[in-house]
């Protein structure tokens, strides 16, 4: 396992998380992927749609900068959490089990710990 | 040792390109150097067959991407490398010094190197290389596990269809000069922050590649976000009107109504006379 692969997994143990992954938010290179396989894994997708909601927020006329995405299905919750920093931004994208996760929990721990997943 | 195109030696002797010679030289876990001449050419440092670090002018390394950010200090750079490369000078130990020394996380590493290999490839890619030869070891920051050749083929292939979407040839396009449309910098409502950077980065003299390395970011996200801004109608580029996808209109040269004719003459400078200012004039017109 490397250290990214390690990095990431400290989010499959908050109740619920089945999939992270760290993506290139521009480019949709996929850095690393842990949890179960075959959910969320295409991080090309995962980088347009953020891309796609940060232009049209704009259009609308939001402010502030884009915080993360939060998409509901009626088997699953998906978070991607942005990640600014020097060069191209960075996804952290989670897949949770709606009837086994909390949904609040997983967004507050993606925003105080992304920051540690470089680290 | 050095392996050079056409020669007779080794798995280099029969491919047709460096994609193929990667791949043979996959199968062989060859750990060595491929220098790839040209322009921009580059080093492409293979390890065991994976593909472990590719430098090249025409992206930012990872080298320029951790010095020019200031994530890495010139200082900590120059001790860390004399220390990383070993005695022989071959060995890749930049980046576990500078993880060892909490200059940088593993993680950050392993993040800044893959992407630099897979920017470092597609700018490799906009040209057709001129030749390439076989080299031995050298010592440089490394994507610790490496990467499948294949891997990255295919993930050059699907950039350069995304850029062609765009503009139609990548290779043009990177050495393009952007400028911001008029009206661009006089909207009511604010851009995106990565767009409204490459907006006022994009000064008529700069292509795809300057802005990129001026930045700090990879020539494919640079590129790309471009193209997408030029479809939002906020870019021009110099001397050529934008356009959304590759033209298909007749390949047949067609004179301009201000070039002189095709067996005119080429202007040519004279002499300066005493008494008389510059003199840029064509043939007739010599004394």
């Amino acid at each position: 396992m490397t250290t990214l692969e390690e990095s990431l997994s400290r989010f499959l143990d908050l109740p619920g998380v089945t999939t992270v992954a760290l993506v290139d938010a521009v480019t949709g290179l996929t850095y690393s992927v842990v949890g179960e396989a075959g959910e969320m894994e295409d991080g090309i997708e995962c980088a347009e749609l953020t891309t796609l909601v940060t232009e049209r927020l704009c259009e609308a006329g939001a402010t502030g900068d884009l915080e993360s995405v939060i998409v509901t299905t009626t088997s699953r919750y998906h978070a991607l959490h942005v990640m600014r920093r020097q060069g191209e931004p960075l996804l952290i994208t989670a897949t949770l089990d709606r009837q086994r996760s909390n949904l609040a929990l997983a967004v507050r721990s993606l925003t105080d710990h992304a920051e540690d997943v470089l680290a | 040792m050095t392996r050079t195109k056409g020669s007779t030696e080794g798995a280099s002797r029969t491919h047709r390109n460096v994609p193929a010679l990667l791949l043979a030289l996959r199968e062989e876990s060859f750990t060595g150097t491929v220098e790839v001449s040209g322009a921009p050419g580059g080093s492409i440092h293979l390890r065991n067959g994976l593909i472990a670090a590719i430098e090249t002018p025409g992206a930012p390394t990872a080298e320029s991407t951790m010095l020019r950010s200031g994530r890495v200090s010139d200082e900590d750079w120059t001790t860390a490398r004399a220390e990383g490369q070993g005695q022989d000078g071959r060995q890749d130990g930049l980046g576990p010094v500078l993880v060892a020394r909490g200059i940088l996380g593993a993680a950050e590493l392993e993040v800044i190197c893959t992407a630099a290999v897979f920017d470092g490839a597609f700018a490799m890619a906009l040209s057709t290389p001129g030749s390439w030869e076989v080299r031995e070891q050298v010592s440089t920051i490394v994507v610790p596990t490496g990467i499948e050749p294949s891997l990255v083929a295919k993930e050059t292939t699907r950039r350069l269809a995304v850029i062609a979407q765009y503009f139609g040839a990548p290779g043009e396009f990177a050495r393009t000069r952007i400028r911001p449309a008029p009206g661009a910098n006089g909207r009511a409502v604010p851009l995106v922050p990565r767009y409204q950077a490459l907006l006022d980065s994009s000064n008529g003299r700069r292509t795809p590649r300057d802005i990129a390395f001026t930045l700090g970011r990879g020539i494919f996200g640079v590129m790309k976000d471009l193209g997408r801004m030029n479809t939002l109608g906020l870019l021009q580029w110099e001397s050529r009107a934008p356009t959304g996808r590759p033209s298909t209109a007749p390949r047949t040269a067609r004179p301009s109504a201000g070039s002189p004719a095709p067996d005119a003459p080429l202007p040519r400078r004279v002499p300066r006379q005493k008494g008389r200012g510059p003199n840029i004039t064509d043939t007739k017109a010599n004394p």
